[in-house]
């Protein structure tokens, strides 16, 4: 490997196994790194030498970078702030109620999006959109909002239980089945699914 | 639109009851603060928050549930709720808080 040609060289990330080219690389020994810049350890496949990238704080929003499909055009959506988040969940209660959701699933389900949503009105611009759809087995929400999720690890640590804030994500991963977020400066999508067996 | 949430305070001796009907989420969370930080609790030794008519409740209403219990311990206050809703109790359950929450049965009951 050379040392300072990054184009050799990949850096798989320790969150969302996402691989990234790292804008330079040096030998630890080489002095100090530039400010202002994301620094991993890197260490190589036979232990002998440890390396350093740099990269750009940009770049540490790429876990959550890409597109999703779009919604289909049959999408119901719902526009919410706060006042209208009771609305919010009265409306994905009887979505999901004509979908045949279990009673429990759909309580699940609501409070995910509730906790999207209050995401969106606090970070996002106080406000947001819901879509929702169903594909096959599967219900799926959407809230998209103004803001950008730039936490890498959002929702992965369990807070403790003293703790003030920081439970929505949390909550959220563990009620859905799965859950994908995009986010950008442009704004961000929260997609939840949902199995309806 | 009926009032998503309903607060009712009544003492009972030195004990103070906060029951809760409808749904806690941020739009109300800030009715249930202002109630807790109220004149009326401050002179109660106990505080019990009953949660039995609670139907909904999400993260933001827990912080306004912990940030409670934080003002109670402050003022020297025994602090405990009620079980409720299944949802509520779900909420509890997958933050971890509900096994570190004092709970009672009904709000009358003893402490111990």
């Amino acid at each position: 490997m050379a040392v300072g040609s990054p184009e050799n060289v990949n850096v798989v990330l320790p969150h969302a196994g996402t691989r990234i080219r790292p804008l330079r690389v040096c030998r630890e020994e080489e002095g100090p790194l530039e400010p202002g810049f994301r620094h991993e350890v890197i260490l190589r496949g036979d232990g002998a030498d440890g390396f350093v990238s740099q990269m750009a704080p940009e770049e540490t929003s790429l876990p959550f970078d890409g597109r999703l499909r779009s919604a289909p055009p049959e999408a119901q959506a719902v526009n919410f702030d706060e006042a209208g988040l009771a609305s919010l969940r009265r409306a994905v209660t009887v979505w999901a109620d004509e979908h045949d959701l279990r009673r429990a699933s759909i309580e699940e389900l609501v409070l995910a999006v509730d906790e999207i949503a209050t995401n969106s009105i606090r970070y996002g611009g106080g406000e947001g959109t819901l879509q929702m759809w169903r594909e096959r087995d599967v219900l799926l929400c959407e809230v998209s909002d103004r803001g950008h999720i730039t936490d890498p690890l959002l929702g992965r640590m369990q807070p403790s239980p003293d703790s003030l804030s920081g439970r929505g994500m949390w909550i959220v991963k563990h009620l859905c089945d799965l859950v994908q977020i995009r986010s950008s400066p442009a704004g961000s999508q929260v997609r939840m699914h949902k199995k309806l067996a | 639109m009926e009032d998503p949430l309903t607060i009712n305070l009544r003492r009972e001796s030195d004990r103070a009851v906060v029951e809760m009907e409808g749904e806690l989420d941020m739009a109300n969370a800030p009715l249930l603060q202002s109630t807790i930080e109220g004149a009326e609790l401050a002179s109660a030794k106990t505080i019990v928050l009953d949660l039995q008519q609670l139907t909904f409740l999400d993260s933001t209403g827990l912080r306004v549930i912990l940030s409670a219990r934080e003002l109670c311990w402050r003022r020297g206050q025994e602090f405990a709720v009620t079980p409720g809703s299944q949802q509520v109790q779900r909420l509890l359950s997958v933050t971890g808080v509900g096994e570190h929450l004092r709970t009672i049965a009904e709000p009358g009951e003893m402490l111990v």
